[in-house]
This record gives C-alpha cells, structure tokens and sequence, in this order.
C-alpha cells in the first residue's frame, strides 16, 4: 500500500510492558493516544499489541480439562526441553555408587574376555612350542662330524668302513660326491638287513658339499650309505655307497 | 492430534502460581535448582495465555500445538539470559509474538495467510480489503499517473481529517490491511464499534470525495 509511509523510521517503539499495560487500560489518556497513534504507523507493534491483548485477558480459574490439556502438553515439552539432562543425570548417579551392572549383561563379557585370554595363552603357547622345535633342529656347534668323500669311492668300496662313536646328540653328516650335481638323494640303510633307515634329498653347499643334520643322533649299528642322482621323489642311478659302523659310546670294537 | 487422548497428567493439580512464586521459580531455574519444576511453573502460569494469543490466529491444532512448543522451548533457552528489565510477562509476551510472526511469514501468502473471521455486516456494504486503487506505477500513461497521484493526496488527505477514532480505524484497515477483529484488539473496542467507525468513515470520504474521485470503495 502506498497511500502514506507506514515505516516505523525513529520511532520510539512501546515495550510489551506498555502495550500490556495499555491493553489493561493502566495507561493515562495521553500517552494511550500516543500508542494508538504509533499502532497505524508501526506493523509490528501492532502485532505485539494485539498479542498483548490476548495476554492481559484475565486467567479464567483453572478447569479440569484445562489441567488436563495443560499436564499432556508438558508431558509433551519436557523431553525436548533439555535433552542432555538425563544424560548428565545418570553419570552422575553411576559415578555416585559403585558401578555393577546386571549379570545379563556381564556374563557375555565374561566369555569373550575367558575366549580372548585363552587364545592368547594357546598362540603363545604355540610360539614357545615352534621356537622350541627350531632350536632342537638348528645345528649346534662343535658338533660331531663324519665326512665322506667321492673319492674314496673306488679305495674303500665293499671294503673299508668309516667307524665313529655313536654320538650323545646331534650328529653331522657331511659328503663330498665325486660327480658334480644339482640334486642328490641320499639313502640310508642298514647294512645287514639292507632295509631303508633314512632317505633325503639334498643339494649341494657353495663348497659342493652335501650336509645332513641329526638332531637326534645316530643308533649304534653298521650302515650303507647310497648316494644317487635325485631325480623328484625316487632315487636315480646309484653315484657313491659308503659303509659307516657306529659303535656303541664306552665298547670297543 | 486431541491432547485429551494423551497420557494422564503427570503434573500435581496444586494451586497455581502466584507473580512472586513465578519470580521465585525463575531465580530457581537461573540458579540451577530444579530446573525442570521451576520451569513447570512457568509453563502452567503462561501456557493459557499463549493458548488465547494463538487460538483466534492459529486454526489447525496441530499447528497450534507445534507453535506452543516452540514458544516455550524459546522461554526455556532464553529463560537463563532474562535479567528482569522488563516484566516477565512482557519477555514472554515479545517471544510468543515473535515465533507467531516467524511462522506467519512463513506461511503461503505471509501475513494475508492469518486467517480472518468472517464478520456479519448486517448493512450489506461491500467489505474490502483495501482502497480500490491500483498503483500508480501500473497506470498507463503520465497523465493517468498524475491523476492518481492527485486522487491518492485527497484520499490521505481526507482520512487525515477524520475523527481520531474513525481516522484510526481507516488507516488500520486501508493501510495495513487489518481485519475488524484485529483492529478492534488493539484499539480495545469492540468490533461493532469498529464497524460503526469504519462505516462513518466511509460516508465522510464519499461525502468528501466523491466529486473528486468518482466511485470510492474499501
């Protein structure tokens, strides 16, 4: 609308306090004028006077349904009137008393804690088991050693035999083959009954020498040792046999 | 949504609050004791009134509903911030309006969306929201802007020289385009009596301008 400059410029706009008190008719003749005046003038002020006039409306005395509407209506605010306060209150309670929550939720707890210690035991029981094992194989120093050679071969074949004391632990077997391969396969049998005792693949060292670990020693007895081309799972052509008699520890031969 | 449908009352049926028990439930509420009870107070001291600023101007009860919450989530978040230099009812009184006219103007058409009451108008004249002018800027040409320009001085300068009251209730209802129900609140008179100013009013400025302006309707 254009008709006149309704906007409210440098005017000193009435509180709520004055437009509850014109609304009560507190106000003196003049200065109910002034608001009056201002009422055309100012949009806003209109809406708060006429606002005010629903606030200075007498309160009715209280109904019982006016108590009940009321009751529902707060039941309806008070959950969103501070939410963080439940919140605060409970902390507040728990921190108060000893903290102990029901069994239902503790015995599930329980299991999963029991599960996880148990696991743990069993893996590093199972470690300690591994690094046990790898110890007992590793070769140890000052070992006893029994070599053979390739080229003894044609010198000691179906006649000489390499005697050694059986011995207390690990024992080291070490052979020089006369022929130079990738692969070899040794085959350890008794040498009276012929049956099988041991046999291994093995590869040569840098040296080309062929080492094969006991770790639990060697049994007294005699024994033929075949060296053969390794050649997958089976043993190939016969290379080397030699003969080896362990002696028990403390007899003599 | 009927609240007589909701869960029972869970507030005890005491007597209400008296201004210095208000006074007393907010320093409780500033001073942290109690928060919720003191505020309970104030919401059961306040609530009906808020109930009678809505009701004429909020049809739907939902919505009605919704305005009341937010209303005194309002009161509670800004309830630690009054300092008390003005009355707490005026404080409630300015919030209230406030969130009431955020809705409004947010509401398809704004503020024209407030729903008017029909009022009998028993004598059979045309009611009108506003002056049958059209703005000056739609005209078109210069001259008929000049024209209007002259008509639009008269017509202020007739209502300038109403009677107080009279003149009053014409600008309400030609310049901010307020219902009769309105502007009997804030004037606190009746709507009859609006009605009957509005009516003087009317045949003054026929009186006055109808040589001028021609036919005249509002």
């Amino acid at each position: 609308m254009e008709l006149i400059d309704t906007s409210p410029e440098a005017m000193d706009h009435p509180t709520p306090d004055q437009w509850l008190a014109y609304q009560r008719g507190e106000l003196a003749a003049g200065e109910e004028e002034r608001l009056q005046e201002h009422l055309a003038r100012c949009r806003d002020c209109f809406d708060l006077a006429a606002a005010a006039a629903a606030f200075a409306e007498p309160d009715e005395a209280p109904g019982a349904s006016q108590d009940v509407e009321t009751a529902a209506l707060w039941r309806l605010l008070r959950p969103r009137l501070d939410p963080s306060e439940p919140v605060r209150r409970n902390v507040r309670e728990i921190s108060d008393r000893p903290r102990r929550s029901s069994w239902r939720f503790r015995l599930p707890m329980y299991m999963a804690a029991s599960f996880f210690v148990a696991l743990v035991a069993l893996s590093v029981s199972n470690l300690q088991q591994r690094k046990e094992l790898k110890t007992l194989k590793a070769p140890k120093a000052n070992l006893p050693i029994s070599e053979f050679f390739g080229g003894e071969r044609l010198a000691t074949l179906g006649t000489a035999e390499k005697t050694m004391t059986a011995p207390a632990g690990p024992w080291l077997l070490v052979l020089h083959p006369g022929e130079e391969l990738q692969v070899y396969r040794l085959v350890i049998r008794d040498a009276a009954t012929g049956r099988e005792q041991s046999s291994a693949e093995l590869r040569p060292n840098k040296d080309l020498a062929l080492t094969l670990y006991f770790p639990e020693g060697i049994r007294p007895g005699r024994y033929r040792l075949e060296l053969s081309v390794g050649s997958g799972g089976g043993a190939g052509k016969v290379l080397e046999t030699h003969r080896l008699h362990v002696k028990e520890a403390g007899k003599g031969d | 949504m009927k609240l007589d449908e909701r869960t029972p009352p869970a507030l005890d049926d005491g007597p209400h609050a008296g201004p210095e028990d208000v006074g007393r439930a907010v320093l409780d509420f500033q001073r942290g004791t109690d928060r919720e009870k003191s505020f309970e107070l104030l919401f059961r001291r306040f609530r009906p009134r808020v109930e009678r600023f809505l009701a004429p101007r909020v049809f739907s009860p939902e919505e009605r509903l919704d305005l009341t919450q937010a209303i005194f989530l309002r009161i509670y978040k800004g309830l630690e911030g009054y300092r008390g230099e003005g009355s707490l009812e005026g404080w409630v009184l300015q919030i209230a309006c406030n969130v009431y006219r955020h809705w409004r103007d947010r509401q398809p058409g704004g503020r024209h969306a407030t729903p008017e009451i029909p009022f009998d108008d028993s004598s059979g004249a045309p009611e009108s929201s506003s002056a049958d002018f059209s703005s000056p800027s739609t005209a078109t040409s210069p001259l008929d802007r000049v024209v209007r320009q002259e008509r639009l001085k008269a017509l202020r300068d007739a209502i300038g020289e109403l009677a107080p009251k009279q003149r009053l209730c014409m600008e309400l209802r030609v310049y901010q385009d307020r219902s009769m129900q309105e502007i009997a609140a804030a004037l606190r008179i009746s709507p009859e009596t609006v009605k009957a100013h509005l009516f003087q009013a009317r045949q003054r400025l026929w009186d006055k301008l109808h040589q001028t302006l021609g036919t005249i309707d509002f």
